[in-house]
């Protein structure tokens, strides 16, 4: 039906744009994206991105009847979802100007409403510095789904190759179970940070630069907790990838359970220099050593501990979506400040599912209690036991 | 009750920044990210200048990423003792206060 069709303009938030569509299977239009309206534009920059692009061939091939189609010049696209499909032995080439986290995070809340539960084999960046990396997909995305969605065994990422920007060659393949629904959630209880755990990575770089980067974290980590222990894996020959680098994620988990990520690595992702150029990317300071990337993440983690809520700032948006596509009754959470991606989700949410958050700020601690009434998404193909 | 009658505005207003469509989203994202609701400022959406409408067209083509570590971390206030207990090696009973305010 036309009426039902949802459109936007622009790229902003492209991702959880075609994801909504695809869970409430309302067609989506998208125009406008990248237009050549702006002055300073190149005529390369117009339309859709090749990490765009891709991340649309993986929503096709986990789908069954998906129709998507792109205007002439790239810049208007119509995408009617189909039936989300899934299945084993999947592999998909992620475009290497953008990190595997990407597409990892939609594929994520795509799998559990599949008919099959899906195996998939992504090969490209692993870490970089604008999107979640494998490891703290790995230490925190997969628990607190496991733990806070009820989201039951057979999840798993496993890391078998890293690539680092720009030339990638990492592999890692997802795991993914299917759910009949999503849990109702009152999840407010932040908790006290008990532990930090972390795990640095070097790829065709000396492995001290690892604990050059453990060094630098625990300068700043142990004057707050001093039970931080961080791991280093080194990597040579052909599973570390194509490119040199070197990254740091840690993950802090507090006493009920709640589990905060942060990481970075030494080197950025081309879609990342040419579109957002006024942030700071690793690789912008041209001398950017270990010890600095250790701070940095550090800090970030910290900071992440600061801003408060049951989840990061990288996972709010995500658990967003989870949350109104859950059972019709009131679940309620605890964020830390909202970031301008998950207010652009929130939109994003009411304009497919209708669902308008209550979002109320706490202002003592800063932090935001956004509660909802789920839609009651129901997977079909998962028997009830 | 005027504190109280300042808190509900403010409700309201972090509920509109987000959900009111008309608006520009440029500046709605902006203002939610300060949690400072300044209403004020939606008057000069009135008028437009060259670099606004630019950095509108930004936005809505704004990079689509998952991490903020800059924005993040430039908010730190790594000095800030209500910080330290947010650990288990801080207060309990502040943290305990933290966590049944609503």
């Amino acid at each position: 039906m036309p009426s039902d069709v949802v459109r936007f303009t622009g790229a902003k938030d492209f991702r959880a744009r075609v994801l909504c569509s695809v869970l409430s299977g309302k067609p989506l239009v998208i125009r406008d994206v990248r237009s050549a309206s702006r002055p300073d534009a190149a005529a390369a920059s117009v339309g859709l991105r090749d990490y765009e692009i891709s991340f649309l061939r993986l929503v096709d091939k986990l789908t069954n009847g998906t129709k998507i189609v792109i205007g002439e010049d790239g810049t208007s696209l119509r995408f009617e979802p189909g039936v989300v499909r899934g299945g084993r032995r999947l592999t998909h080439e992620c475009a290497a100007s953008r990190g595997v986290g990407y597409y990892v995070e939609p594929t994520l809340a795509l799998g559990l409403f599949a008919k099959k539960p899906i195996e998939l084999t992504l090969t490209g960046v692993t870490n970089d510095d604008a999107d979640v990396s494998v490891d703290v997909f790995r230490t925190v995305t997969l628990p607190m789904l496991k733990k806070h969605f009820g989201v039951e065994d057979g999840l798993g990422l496993e890391v078998t190759r890293r690539g680092c920007p720009p030339g990638g060659g990492g592999s890692v393949t997802l795991t993914l179970p299917i759910v009949k629904t999503l849990p109702t959630l009152d999840w407010c209880d932040e908790g006290l940070v008990k532990r930090v755990r972390g795990v640095t990575f070097t790829c065709k770089v000396s492995p001290q630069n690892g604990n050059r980067m453990v060094d630098a974290a625990r300068g700043v980590l142990n004057k707050f907790i001093p039970d931080v222990y961080i791991f280093t894996d080194h990597h040579v020959g052909p599973e570390a990838g194509k490119s040199p680098g070197y990254g740091l994620s840690l993950v802090a988990e507090t006493t009920t359970g709640c589990v905060l990520g942060a990481d970075g690595a030494s080197t950025a992702c081309s879609s990342a220099k040419d579109e957002a150029s006024g942030v700071d990317w690793s690789d912008d300071a041209e001398a950017r050593v270990p010890e600095d990337i250790g701070r940095r993440v550090a800090e970030a983690l910290v900071a992440e501990i600061q801003r408060g809520g049951v989840v990061d700032s990288t996972h709010q948006s995500l658990a967003l979506i989870l949350l109104a596509c859950g059972p019709e009754q009131v679940s309620r959470v605890r964020l830390g400040q909202l970031t301008p991606r998950a207010i652009d989700t929130l939109r994003v949410i009411k304009s497919f599912f209708g669902v308008v958050f209550h979002v109320q700020p706490e202002i003592e601690s800063g932090t935001v209690f956004c509660s909802c009434v789920g839609v009651g998404l129901k997977n079909v193909a998962k028997r009830s036991t | 009750w005027k504190e109280m009658m300042h808190g509900r505005t403010r409700e309201k207003t972090l509920m509109e920044i987000i959900y009111d469509e008309t608006e520009g989203t440029t500046r709605a994202a902006n203002a939610g990210d300060d949690d400072s609701g300044s209403d004020s400022d939606s008057d000069s959406d009135l008028f437009k200048s060259r670099d606004e409408s630019d950095s509108k067209v930004d936005a809505l083509d704004s990079f689509d990423r998952t991490k903020f570590l800059p924005e993040v971390r430039s908010s730190l206030d790594i000095d800030d003792p209500s910080l330290r207990n947010r650990f288990v090696t801080g207060d309990w009973d502040a943290a305990k206060a933290r966590g049944e305010a609503k």
